[in-house]
């Protein structure tokens, strides 16, 4: 914990004006002058003790955020609590201080931020107040240092409490909402259909008959029909079975390797990727299918498919943690066959169609535009722009 | 509800307190209706519920509108004096400007800033006590409003940061994170930073370097008693009504009567003019300086050195009320003093100018009398002044041009005194008293001339403009024929000593204020006047009074009104400014100091002595005899009592909220009705079983039982009772009062053992 004490404009202009009125006050025999220096006097010794002894041993607790996501707010929480026994706490300022090392990972480099601000906290009590952050880029974002900051009671004489306390947090790539026809199409049959699934019980229609397993409810037992060895079965219905699809990005070749026309920012665009493939993630999965990931070229494990907002986060979380700075590597990865899952392939660049079978969709960057649903939003985006990207890869995608 | 809800209104008041400040110390009050009527109506324009605010290019045009006013109004009278008047003027004008503004926390510092500039600026015009208590008020308010301010400024400076964050979805608003009762506490804050800069302040007053003997020349410009005349200021002189005394004037037979003319009661006389120093000095050396000490009963009158002093004489009884001075002020002629304090008067047979010179300023509550005869015989005078008076000599009187006026105005009004004496050959005396005479008659001359219509009396000498090499008195006789009584005094004064004859300028009071309700002269600082005694025999005196009798009528009839019956009250309060913190200077503080030391030295011993000096103050003052200590001693120690009492109350009232997590909604009513909890607890201590304060009483009452069986028995209808006033909502009658507290008490003496 660092305390540190400032002298601000404000305090540079006050102390001007007190000398100016002690002046007059020595050159004039007017005692009035001469109270109303002390006084002045007296509010800047105030402002020193106020400030100091109201942050004197404060504590100040970062609440976990979570998650954030690119050009989105991010509200990071503190619990405040004022030392001081006497003095309360009033117009406390709290913001992030950067690391001060050369780290990428530091969040001055991601993100804009609105500090949070604590109007008033009695002694000893705990208050929460809110900061603001708009991530600018993906990746794992790192707090490192709290510094909370004040000046009242009359902006004098300003205080500062830093301690430091470290969190990390994701941010999530930047996504767009996907027209639906184009998630039908990606899925080759519409949404919807069903499977037989292991479940039993009254829900869903009826598949067909196993042996009875121990767990099994003994409303699902049917009781006209037993096995031979007189053993009792149960019957098995079928549950409703989500579409499926794969989501491969194609990683593989090294950020600049990329074979895009010269001029062309090669992070950006496989940060495009990345955030192309969240998006068809969320849209699908918002629309009820299962997806999993694969990312190729890169040393992460893939996510199986699954439904619901718990794997989107995971799926986004996979995407964000992407360090494309790591050593990429060669060679395909297993790609399920047809029946099991739809498979869509995101490259970089090129496409490449030795990545998934023969009914594999493989889309480039420039797609996006074609399967947002509000492709007027990606010209806002600061670093995706349909035309240019088009033009950058000279490759206008391939579907399967 | 923040401390934030009543910002603006505080700010609007702020701007109030300054132009008020303002318009009292410069005395413009039409600045301060107009000002103030617009700082009003902005808390409906701009700060109430339609929320119009004045376009910038409009504050733009306004502001260097008022900015030209101000160039002008110093190129018109470009007096470096009132340059600081036209800043303030022009800060209080800016402050209102701004409140109709739109404006943020930063415009709002401007705003605060012009208001302290306007405040700063009045108070080298002004130290009358209305002002400084105004300067007081603002800037104790100033105190709360910097802080509002502050929290303001937090509040924005959050909004602009968020306003400034470009987002895909809109950015959450920042919600002002907040603690219990904010208000309290930041109330809380204001009042305990007030009291620490107020105490700061007094203390940095106290050790200010100073000029020693500067509390004269503090109070500035103001109607008052000085022991000098001083023609060197040309500023506006600021009346003042303070009452400084009263006058009892006492026919021989002791019967308070109002004299046929205004009483002249004479402070200081000054004979000598300084054409260098350009003031009415006193003769130095004087050889002939006697004292007299008062006995302390005001009935027994000393001679002032006649040989005897006859019965008919009238009584001139002066009970100080606000004049911190020595002088005494007494009619023509006094021959004895009598005081309700035992002093050591100085009087100088001369010119029978009395003066405390030893034991020092007269107190607020001292009385002294004198008697007087009004025309004194010149033996009478003879007798008191003995070798004093020397002998006839014409005064020396250097101010070219003055002799030329003085001839001048005789030649038009009365040419044949300009022809010299001739003596009628009967005899030496003879010559002298048409010397005398001739005296008189030029003096009633000059006297009728400078009360003409050429002349005029104003306090306003501002445009009587000083000049090197110009001698003031020249100047008021020839060119501006305009000033107050101090100018017609010296012109008249001059004008005669220039014509050889001998006269004396007299500064004091004229009581004209007859308050017939309490039979007395009121005198107020107002009443200071100035007149000329001009010498119309070897033994004898002649009041002149050049100013016009007009003003003296003024005076007299402007004076009375209801508020008058009121303003004891305002003239205690603003004695005590003027003699504690207006005229605070080099020599107080020495007095202080060395009465701190002496403090220290004594090791608090002097505290003992003040007290029993003001002990003996309060009793003089009540009139309660030697007894009186008795009762003041009984009235200190219930009021001792008292004080104990009422804290204790509060204590245990305190004590009681805390043991019964009581909030401020429940009413003391009920908290007195559970006060019994309070003595259970107590008792439980003394039987060796503390409650925890986590425990609920019913809950204790087991442990209780466990350990002391005989106190749980009897403490537990109690606790049941104490549930149902708590929580049950019972209100207890005060049959069920008394017998909760019998039961209280036998559970207390149960608990401490002695009762089985």
């Amino acid at each position: 914990m660092r305390y540190r004490y400032h002298l601000n404009l404000a305090g540079f202009l006050y102390l001007a004006v007190t000398l100016l009125v002690g002046f007059a006050a020595t050159i004039r025999p007017n005692n009035l002058l001469v109270w109303i220096f002390g006084l002045l006097l007296g509010l800047i010794v105030l402002s020193g003790i106020i400030s100091g002894g109201a942050l004197f041993r404060i504590s100040m607790r970062r609440l976990d955020p979570m998650n954030g996501r690119v050009d989105r707010p991010m509200i990071v929480r503190y619990a405040i609590q004022g030392g001081s026994r006497f003095i309360p706490l009033f117009d406390v300022r709290i913001r992030e201080i950067p690391s001060g090392q050369d780290d990428s990972s530091d969040w001055t480099t991601f993100a804009a931020s609105a500090s949070a601000w604590v109007m008033h906290a009695g002694p000893g009590e705990t208050v929460h107040a809110e900061a603001v952050f708009v991530p600018r880029r993906r990746g794992r974002m790192k707090f490192n240092r709290l510094e909370a900051r004040s000046s009242f009671p009359f902006g004098l004489i300003g205080k500062s409490v830093t301690i430091g306390t470290e969190l990390e947090t994701l941010v999530f790539p930047r996504t767009c909402r996907i027209r639906e026809r184009a998630i039908e199409s990606l899925l080759g049959g519409g949404i919807g259909g069903g499977r037989s699934g292991p479940g039993t019980g009254s829900i869903g229609e009826y598949a067909g008959l196993r042996e009875y397993r121990p767990g099994d409810s003994v409303r699902s037992v049917a009781w006209k029909r037993v096995r031979p060895d007189r053993s009792p079965v149960v019957i098995q219905r079928a549950m409703p079975s989500p579409p499926r699809l794969i989501l491969v990005v194609d990683l593989r070749r090294p950020t600049a390797q990329l074979r895009l026309l010269a001029g062309a920012d090669h992070r950006e665009r496989e940060e495009e990727a990345i955030s192309f493939a969240a998006s068809i993630a969320e849209t699908s999965i918002n629309l009820g299918v299962e997806v999993g990931l694969r990312l190729a070229g890169i040393a992460m494990p893939d996510l199986p498919m699954r439904g619901g907002r718990r794997h989107l986060g995971r799926l986004q979380a996979q995407l964000a943690a992407v360090d494309l700075d790591a050593e990429r590597l060669e060679g395909n990865i297993a790609i399920p066959p047809p029946n099991v899952a739809s498979v869509v392939v995101i490259h970089v660049d090129r496409v490449d169609p030795t990545l998934g079978h023969h009914g594999a969709w493989h889309l480039l960057p420039a797609n996006l535009a074609e399967f947002a649903q509000h492709p007027a939003e990606l010209r806002a985006w600061t670093t995706v722009s349909p035309e240019a990207s088009r033009h950058d890869s000279g490759d206008a995608g391939a579907a399967a | 509800m923040t401390p934030l809800s009543r910002y603006r209104r505080h700010l609007r008041i702020e701007v109030l307190l300054a132009v008020t400040a303002y318009a009292v110390a410069l005395q413009n009050f039409e600045l301060l209706f107009i000002l103030g009527a617009a700082a009003l109506a902005s808390g409906y324009v701009s700060d109430g519920p339609r929320g119009r605010y004045l376009p910038i290019w409009a504050t733009t045009i306004l502001a260097a509108i008022f900015f030209g006013w101000s160039i002008l109004s110093f190129l018109g009278n470009p007096d470096p004096a009132s340059a600081m008047a036209l800043v303030g003027r022009l800060g209080c004008c800016l402050a209102v400007l701004r409140l109709f503004g739109r404006r943020s926390a930063r415009e709002d510092r401007q705003v605060i800033l012009l208001s302290v500039v306007a405040v700063v600026g009045a108070c080298l015009y002004s130290f009358q006590f209305l002002f400084g208590l105004v300067v007081v008020v603002f800037s104790l308010h100033t105190v709360q409003v910097i802080m509002l301010n502050r929290l303001q400024s937090g509040l924005d400076d959050a909004r602009a940061e968020r306003r400034d964050l470009i987002a895909d979805l809109p950015v959450p608003p920042v919600e002002a994170a907040s603690g219990r009762s904010p208000i309290g506490q930041f109330r809380g804050l204001v009042v305990g930073c007030t009291v620490v800069a107020c105490v700061l302040a007094t203390g940095v007053f106290l050790i200010f370097p100073r000029k020693i003997d500067a509390g004269g020349a503090a109070l500035g410009s103001r109607t008052g008693f000085t022991a000098e005349v001083d023609l060197t200021r040309n500023d506006q002189i600021e009346q003042s009504n303070r009452e400084v005394f009263t006058v009892e004037w006492a026919d021989p037979q002791g019967v308070p009567i109002q004299w046929p003319q205004p009483l002249r009661l004479r402070g200081a006389v000054l004979d000598r003019w300084s054409s260098a120093d350009r003031r009415w000095m006193s003769s130095v050396g004087r050889r002939y300086l006697r004292t007299v000490t008062t006995s302390g009963d005001p009935d027994v009158f000393v001679s002032l050195g006649a040989a005897e002093i006859s019965r008919g004489l009238y009584t001139q009884t002066v009970t100080m009320r606000s004049l911190a001075t020595s002088r005494v002020f007494a009619r023509w002629a006094p021959l004895a003093i009598a005081c309700d304090q035992p002093r050591t008067f100085t009087i100088e047979p001369a010119d029978l100018e009395l003066e405390d010179t030893v034991t020092g300023e007269l107190d607020r509550f001292t009385t002294y009398r004198l008697l007087i005869d009004p025309n004194p015989s010149p033996e009478a005078i003879e007798s008191i002044a003995g070798d004093a008076i020397p002998p006839v000599r014409p005064p020396v009187f250097n101010v070219p041009g003055v002799r030329e006026e003085a001839e001048r105005i005789l030649r038009e009004e009365a040419p044949a005194l300009l022809e010299p004496l001739i003596a009628t050959g009967n005899g030496a005396d003879a010559d002298e008293a048409n010397r005398w005479r001739r005296n008189r008659q030029m003096a009633e001359i000059f006297t009728k001339y400078l009360r003409g219509e050429d002349f005029r009396y104003t306090l306003d000498l501002r445009r009587f403009v000083q000049r090197r090499g110009v001698d003031p008195i020249l100047a008021f006789l020839t060119e501006y024929r305009f000033g107050h009584c101090e100018y017609f005094a010296s012109g008249l004064a001059g004008l005669c000593q220039s014509m050889g004859i001998e006269c004396r300028v007299i500064t004091g009071f004229v009581a004209v204020e007859y308050d017939d309700a309490i039979g007395r002269y009121i005198v107020r600082e107002s009443n200071a006047h100035a007149w000329v005694e001009v010498r119309t025999g070897r033994w004898s005196w002649r009041e002149f009074d050049p100013t016009s009798s007009e003003v003296l009528d003024e005076l007299q009839a402007g004076r009375r009104s209801w508020a008058d019956d009121w303003r004891w009250l305002y003239d205690r309060a603003d004695f005590l400014w003027t003699s504690r913190f207006v005229t605070f200077d080099g020599t107080t503080q020495a007095t202080l100091a060395d009465r701190f030391g002496e403090f220290v030295g004594s090791g608090g011993w002097g505290i003992l002595e003040d007290a029993k000096a003001i002990s003996r103050k309060v009793n003089r003052y009540f009139q309660l005899g030697p007894a009186g200590y008795i009762w003041l001693g009984t009235v200190a120690l219930a009021m001792g009592l008292a004080v104990i009492a009422i804290v204790a109350q509060l204590r245990r009232r305190r004590r009681i909220r805390q043991v019964l997590h009581a909030g401020k909604d429940l009413p003391n009513g009920r908290i007195r009705e559970a006060a019994f909890y309070l003595d259970v607890l107590d008792a439980f201590a003394a039987a060796g079983c503390a409650k925890p304060e986590s425990t609920p009483p019913m809950k204790h009452l087991d442990a209780v039982l466990r350990v002391r069986p005989d106190v749980a028995e009897a403490a537990r209808p109690l606790v049941e009772i104490f549930y149902e006033v708590r929580f049950g909502s019972r209100r207890l009658d005060a049959s069920a009062r008394r017998s909760v507290s019998d039961s209280v008490a036998q559970l207390r003496t149960m608990a401490k053992g002695g009762l089985q």
